[in-house]
């Protein structure tokens, strides 16, 4: 049956063509859309998951509703309802950690969990003669910080652990050096809300021009305590475990132990990962009207042969060919398009996407971002495959109902 | 052997039609007959349901001591690749094939056509066609196309052959060239022939004639 399958295809020269293309370009379509939408994402994600904190400990967080402070102005119980002509509200936000030292025993117990870092942070402002920036400094142990975000990698001069040795280091963003207008082993000052300015000298200077949620400076913990004037406080707890898709069930089981705040990576970019939804739906409505009509133009050509072939049918089965062979007569003519126009599909869009990845967005650090992710070309020669067969299947299955001897007793020439 | 009819009604339709009605006939090996009377007789129907490409609504049909109403699918269709040539009124050949691959369709089912390519090569050289095995059927005539039917008929050497109207789209000397071939087959190699035809001069070539006459055997 490959034979004549073949051979019907190749009478069809034109008709073939124009099926391949369909299937052919919803699978280019498919392959460099996805790669586009897909490398972006993949970056941010790799940002979010591996070069971040899974999980996030911050001070507590409460809300006041309706009744939340009748204890407060009712502590007797003797009333068994309070009404409120205008209901209290508001937030009660926490300033710091209670008993971090708690936590630590936890982080130090969990076995779901990689490293921690304790941090303190505030607005700062950086000055050096009349220049002066107000940014976020983050105060943390560098050893323990470094096994949370890989700073070394964006280090251009010093050392980041450095800011653990000798009193007021800093490590800062190169933008912020060139604001100030200051160099390495030289010094700036650095003030939190009123308080004096403390001279800090630059260690090291890091350029973090690709990855989210970087301070403009770090410094070690204490001497950040210091200079916002709250010894031993801390801020927040950021937690990395061994398997990031176990944060939050791991958050929620932390939550217990405390007031604090405990939150997840999934959970604090959760309208991230929601439009990572949106845009897969998108990509796949898109791909999949392409496929339709493509698949559709597999239907009609293959819906016409079988009412054009149908004495070539009714021949086959007086030579002994059963309904089986007769499907398939039909069936592989259309799989065999879907499958030839889905491989050159996924090949040329694997060569745009190659070409789309030597493309600079902004500066030579920026290039466009390209997935090649396996699955991308996997979805693509499902959507092809299945569009293809489901569309051939139709005919064939009317083909191979084909009554021979109606056709015959009919005569047609 | 041979094939054998017994009590055979075939009714068609809602509400029911009888084409044939209580059919009881014999056709032993190699005989050669031929199945006559008017249009809307039943010849036709009768031998669509010895060819086992029909089944009666009644009676039973035996060929080759099978009865064909309770042989599978499958095995019908083996037993028409392998036993049954089919020779029609339209040559039905494959537009898109050249007249020796038609030829060798049969026996390409159970991928055999290549040992069969020296057979088909040489049915196609004894039915004056030499010369035109690879044309396609656009570029042959309604007498060659016949011919090349009747070769991709006895293909597998066949031990029955049904034609079902085969000169009835030809002129008479085409008409009369295709039935000399026909009974020719009957004698050299005593290939069961069963032709349908309403043609009194064309049956005549067979050894004996079995007129219908609405949906019964007249004579």
């Amino acid at each position: 049956m490959f034979f004549l399958a073949l051979r019907y295809l190749f009478s069809k020269k034109r008709q073939t063509l124009l099926i391949l293309l369909g299937i052919f370009l919803g699978s280019t379509c498919f392959v460099t859309v996805s790669g586009v939408m897909l490398g972006f994402r993949e970056d941010i994600i790799k940002e979010l998951v591996h070069n971040n904190a899974h999980i996030f400990i911050n001070p507590r967080e409460e809300f006041i509703e309706e009744h939340s402070l009748d204890k407060n102005f009712y502590p007797k119980d003797e009333y068994q309802h309070i009404f409120w002509t205008s209901a209290p509200s508001g937030r009660i936000q926490g300033n710091k950690i209670e008993n971090p030292t708690k936590w630590y025993q936890v982080m130090q117990t969990d076995k779901h969990i990689l490293a921690y870092s304790p941090r303190c942070c505030a607005n700062a402002t950086f000055s050096r003669g009349k220049s002066e920036i107000s940014y976020y400094i983050t105060g943390c142990h560098p050893a323990m910080e470094l096994k949370i975000k890989d700073i070394k990698s964006i280090i251009q001069e010093g050392n980041f652990e450095d800011i653990a040795f000798g009193n007021n280091c800093l490590a800062i963003e190169e933008w912020l050096a060139k604001s100030l207008g200051v160099k390495l082993h030289q010094t700036i000052l650095v003030s939190v809300g009123k308080n004096s300015p403390e001279p800090f000298k630059i260690v090291a200077i890091y350029k973090s021009e690709k990855h989210f949620f970087m301070p403009a400076a770090y410094g070690l913990l204490e001497n950040i305590q210091t200079l916002k004037h709250t010894p031993n406080q801390v801020d927040e707890i950021v937690v990395k475990l061994h398997d990031h898709t176990l944060a939050s069930s791991v958050a929620s089981t932390l939550s217990i132990l405390g007031k604090e705040k405990v939150e997840s990576w999934e959970t604090l970019f959760s309208h991230f990962l929601k439009i990572c939804i949106l845009q897969d739906c998108v990509r796949f409505i898109s791909v999949g009207l392409i496929m339709l009509v493509a698949g559709f133009g597999i239907y009609n050509v293959l819906n016409m042969m079988v009412l054009q072939k149908r004495k070539d049918v009714a021949i086959l089965r007086s030579m002994g060919y059963n309904s089986r062979n007769i499907l398939f007569l039909f069936f592989f003519q259309g799989l065999l398009l879907g499958v030839i126009g889905t491989l050159l599909g996924l090949g040329f869009g694997y060569l745009i996407s190659l070409y789309l990845s030597t493309i600079k967005l902004f500066s030579a650090n920026y290039p466009l971002l390209i997935s090649f992710n396996p699955n991308i070309y996997l979805h693509a020669s499902l959507l092809g495959l299945i569009s293809a067969s489901t569309a051939s299947l139709l005919p064939a299955l009317s083909a191979k109902r084909l009554s021979p001897i109606e056709i015959i007793r009919s005569g047609a020439e | 052997m041979g094939i054998i009819v017994k009590n055979v009604t075939k009714t068609i339709g809602k509400p029911s039609i009888t084409i044939l009605d209580n059919i009881n006939l014999e056709i032993p090996d190699g005989d050669f007959i031929a199945l006559t009377g008017r249009s809307g007789s039943g010849k036709s129907s009768l031998l669509y349901l010895l060819s086992t490409l029909d089944v009666p609504s009644i009676g039973t049909i035996e060929i080759d001591s099978n009865n064909v109403s309770k042989m599978k699918t499958e095995d019908i269709a083996t037993f028409r690749n392998e036993k049954m040539g089919f020779v029609f009124q339209f040559h039905y050949l494959i537009s898109e094939l050249t007249a020796i691959e038609n030829v060798l369709l049969p026996p390409r089912k159970t991928k055999k056509d290549k040992e069969k390519k020296e057979y088909a090569t040489y049915l196609l050289e004894q039915l004056d066609l030499k010369d035109k095995m690879e044309r396609f059927p656009r570029q042959l005539s309604g007498g060659e196309l016949q011919r090349v039917a009747i070769a991709r008929s006895l293909i597998m050497k066949p031990k029955y052959l049904f034609a079902d109207e085969p000169t009835g789209s030809l002129d008479s000397t085409n008409g009369e060239h295709i039935m000399k071939i026909l009974a020719k087959l009957n004698q050299d190699f005593s290939t069961t022939m069963i032709l349908v035809t309403h043609d009194v001069d064309f049956a005549k070539y067979a050894k004996r004639q079995v007129i219908l006459s609405s949906g019964k055997i007249f004579s």
